[in-house]
């Protein structure tokens, strides 16, 4: 066994922790459309996608990282409404493959768009000055990047929650998921419900985007990847809860980060291997809702 | 009966699921002088389907639909109950992770169109003040009420905001003895204010409150009567 | 209902003709077109008809049935390279690892409903993709490929003709067989109704488990003749990357019905073929583009895939509705 050190694996624990909410959050919006519209919004690894290639660019223009992210999420968000309103929702109500097929369908569309806009070649951004450098926690060097997506992605959490369980759309969003019918026999428009719903799934997307793409090298397939580990974290928390979600991201960011001590080439198998076997244990995610 | 008086008017109405023909043909007219019409039938005879049809979830192959003089066939389920058809769904169905009052908020929010606490907080006192029992569970979770409770609140949601009309589907099935003379009384209590369209299994229920009756049998009416008391107990049982 | 003593030549022929029209155009396409590309027509139409038996008929659509197929190649290459000489055993062995690997998926994949079989096929097909350009790089070739040993030397033409037309023949009998046996009514009656199919004694697990058993067999063995045909396997046919491919061609030749898969895959690879020359290598990047404009627009305006367009067009009325 190799002899690891113990600031190393807080390095590795701050990763695993920083990686799983950020991927949490970029998965609660996949958890949501399915929970609500029942359907596998697989658009959202597109949007995700996008959004980081937008702050890129944003980035590279205006070497703002604030402007960036923000701007870049609400440009998503946009667009994400007009695909909600005339490619989405044409197909709820209809048979679950529908939505998957569609939403792979405007998957590849977007990673082209992304290849004939940006090349296929792999881009790369740094963190702004203000947020790069190190700060050491004992021996174990950190990032001061990592720190501040934990404490974002946090924050991102409590305000979705807030949103969900606060007011009255979100409300109206939790009723639809626990039955959406009885929504609809109130006089509810769910129409916009749906929309409302899309839009701010996918604003959440995009803003996990936006703050991954100084971590990653940004290449038209970044979405693609994105697909199953987001799936991997909605099956283990549980579709359609959201603390679900948020316990599941770290649970599979730890146990990606641990792996990639002994061995950085099974990583990712990791989380799918998790995965199979929550689904072999309790189908139905450790958080039910 | 066709005239400027009735609530609602099905004509011809006839559902498909799939290839196989649910409801055929279907006549149904409620006018202001009905009090509770009652829709009795057997299992599978379509009775829910047509309630459902006329709340909208379900969309009809053929037939029109009209409330309150407008043709609402085509008009999307979510706006119907805007104009006071209400449909309470068998059940029980309550939001089981909201709590009670967050489950009346939501359908102050639908059925009011406000999220304005002074208006909702003054409707919701309303229901309950019908509903009593609800008050004290305002703040538990609607997964923890018992099945009459739920019922109650299944009941409470839908008559948010004005009701011109008000479908059950069997409102009291499997609720205990207690909480059936209950419902029962309420609804005697509130047929004065809008005609109930009421599908019962429960036949001492729809002897005591029902004054128009509709037989179903297999997707079709077989039967008809303005007045209840043309026919005798027995006879509808053999019809059916 | 037809009388079945009625078995003559002729009712057969009538009852078969997609089976037939299938093989016609295979053996007529080498005349037209090189044959390696009629190859890649072939296997990756046989792959698209073993999605479609779960898709078309068992109203399950799997992400991941690349692995399957590319399995099936790896299987025979392995054999060949490691462990054999003889053909035949290589291509059992790529049989039966394809096989227990679907078996396995199968354990969990049809645990939960629909959208779950989809995405844990593609994360088996990922997790192994995975295995194969990581820590098992070193015998599988990872993106390089592998060359594979043949112990005879098969001049490429006469292998299409003398081998892969018959295999195919064989496949396409035996999905006939399949579909119409007992268990493929069965299949198709749990994916329209499964509580019904519960109450007449069945179990719908096992049916699926078995229609995937089927379909990966499909997939599979068509892929151990990929690999005797081009004497080299390649990563791309295990890549999850491919699954699209497959899917597209379910979807816009036809899902319900056999023929549809291949209509499918010639679409794909004309469509690939048409950006290659027209425009040249680096045109390919926008395939992917293109396949999801076709997608979009398959899943909003045209349900049943070109197939049942044109018989509609023809025969002037609709195809019996087998599912979706």
């Amino acid at each position: 066994m190799k002899m690891v050190s113990i600031d190393f694996i807080v390095q590795q624990t701050i990763l695993g922790l920083m990686i799983g909410t950020l991927y949490a959050v970029i998965s609660i919006g996949f958890s949501l459309s399915f929970g609500l519209a029942r359907i596998i919004n697989i658009a959202h690894a597109g949007f995700y996608a996008l959004a980081a290639y937008l702050t890129y660019t944003f980035m590279v223009i205006s070497n703002n990282f604030a402007f960036s992210v923000i701007f870049a999420s609400l440009i998503i968000s946009a667009l994400s409404f007009l695909v909600e309103r005339y490619l989405i929702s044409k197909i709820y109500g209809k048979h679950i493959d529908l939505s998957l097929v569609i939403g792979f369908g405007i998957l590849f569309v977007m990673s082209s768009v992304i290849k004939y806009i940006w090349t296929p070649e792999p881009k790369s951004f740094s963190p702004p000055p203000l947020l790069s450098g190190q700060i050491f926690v004992g021996r174990a060097s950190i990032p001061v990047y990592y720190l501040f997506i934990l404490i974002a992605s946090f924050c991102i959490f409590i305000a979705t929650w807030f949103f969900i369980n606060k007011t009255m759309i979100g409300r109206t969003i939790k009723a639809g998921i626990d039955d959406l019918e009885r929504v609809i026999l109130l006089g509810i428009n769910i129409n916009r419900l749906f929309t409302i719903n899309y839009v701010f799934s996918s604003f959440l997307a995009a803003i996990g985007g936006a703050l991954m793409g100084p971590l990653i090298s940004l290449h038209p397939a970044i979405g693609h990847s994105t697909i199953l580990l987001m799936f991997s974290i909605v099956v283990v928390g549980g579709m359609g809860s959201i603390f679900g979600t948020l316990v599941a991201g770290m649970i599979v960011g730890l146990s990606i980060s641990y792996t990639a001590i002994y061995n950085p080439s099974i990583a990712e198998g990791m989380a799918y291997l998790l995965m199979v076997i929550v689904l072999l244990i309790k189908p139905e995610g450790l958080f039910k809702k | 009966m066709r005239d400027s008086e009735a609530i609602l008017e099905v004509s011809n109405l006839s559902v498909f699921y799939v290839e196989a023909q649910i409801l055929y043909d279907i006549e149904v007219s409620i006018g202001k002088k009905n009090r509770v019409v009652a829709l009795l039938g057997r299992n599978g005879s379509g009775k829910t389907t047509l309630l459902r049809s006329i709340a909208g979830v379900i969309r009809p192959t053929r037939g029109k639909i009209s409330f309150l003089g407008q043709d609402i066939t085509s008009m999307p389920a979510w706006k119907r109950f805007l104009l006071g058809l209400k449909y309470i769904p068998p059940d029980k169905r309550v939001f089981t992770s909201l709590t009670v009052y967050e489950n009346l908020r939501v359908a102050a929010y639908g059925l009011l169109r406000t999220s304005n606490s002074t208006i909702v907080d003054k409707e919701i006192e309303k229901v309950l003040e019908i509903f009593p029992r609800l008050r004290r569970l305002l703040n538990s979770k609607a997964l923890y009420l018992s099945g009459g409770e739920r019922q109650m609140l299944n009941l409470a949601m839908s008559m948010m905001g004005p009701t011109k009309l008000l479908m059950l589907d069997e409102p009291t099935e499997g609720l205990a003895p207690a909480l059936v003379q209950f419902f029962s009384e309420l609804l005697d209590k509130i047929r004065t204010d809008f005609p109930i369209f009421l599908i019962e299994q429960n036949l001492p229920i729809v002897r005591r409150l029902a004054d128009s009756l509709y037989l179903m049998k297999e997707g079709r009416i077989i039967y008809h009567t303005d007045d209840i008391n043309t026919i005798r107990g027995g006879e509808y049982m053999k019809l059916l | 209902m037809m009388k079945t003593s009625s078995k003559n030549f002729g009712f057969l022929l009538t009852r078969n003709l997609d089976l037939l029209i299938i093989l016609i155009i295979f053996l007529v396409l080498p005349r037209f077109i090189p044959v390696t590309f009629a190859v890649h027509i072939l296997v990756y139409g046989v792959a698209a008809l073993a999605v479609n038996v779960m898709y078309g008929y068992g109203g399950l659509l799997s992400f991941g049935h690349a692995l399957l197929l590319g399995l099936g190649c790896y299987g025979t290459a392995f054999a060949l390279n490691y462990l054999t000489d003889n053909i035949v055993l290589a291509v059992a062995v790529g049989a039966l690892l394809t096989l227990s690997v679907g078996a396995l998926a199968g354990i969990f994949a049809l645990r939960r409903r629909d959208p779950y079989f989809s995405l844990v096929m593609l994360a088996f097909n990922v997790f192994f993709y995975q295995l194969w350009v990581g820590p098992l790089a070193s015998w599988t070739g990872s993106d390089m490929g592998l060359f594979v040993k043949l112990p005879v030397t098969l001049d490429k033409s006469t292998f299409y003709h003398t081998v892969l037309i018959p295999i195919l023949a064989i496949l396409l009998v035996l999905t006939k067989i399949f579909l119409k046996s007992c268990i493929g009514s069965l299949l198709i009656a749990t994916s329209e109704n499964e509580e019904k199919v519960k109450s007449i004694g069945h179990n719908p697990y096992v049916i699926k488990y078995i229609g995937l058993l089927f379909s990966s067999f499909l997939a599979g063995l068509i892929g151990t003749q990929l690999t005797l045909y081009l004497a080299y396997v390649g990563i791309d046919y295990i890549s999850p990357m491919t699954n699209p491919i497959l899917v597209f061609s379910v979807l816009v030749g036809g899902a319900g019905n056999i023929i549809g898969p291949f209509i499918g895959s010639m679409i794909y690879n004309l469509l690939n073929y048409i950006l290659l020359v027209l425009l040249g290598w680096h045109a390919t990047i926008y395939l992917e583009g293109i396949i999801g404009l076709f997608l979009i627009i398959l899943m909003i305006w045209f349900r049943g895939g070109l197939y049942r367009a044109i018989y509609r067009l023809i025969k002037g009325y609709h195809l019996p509705d087998v599912v979706r």
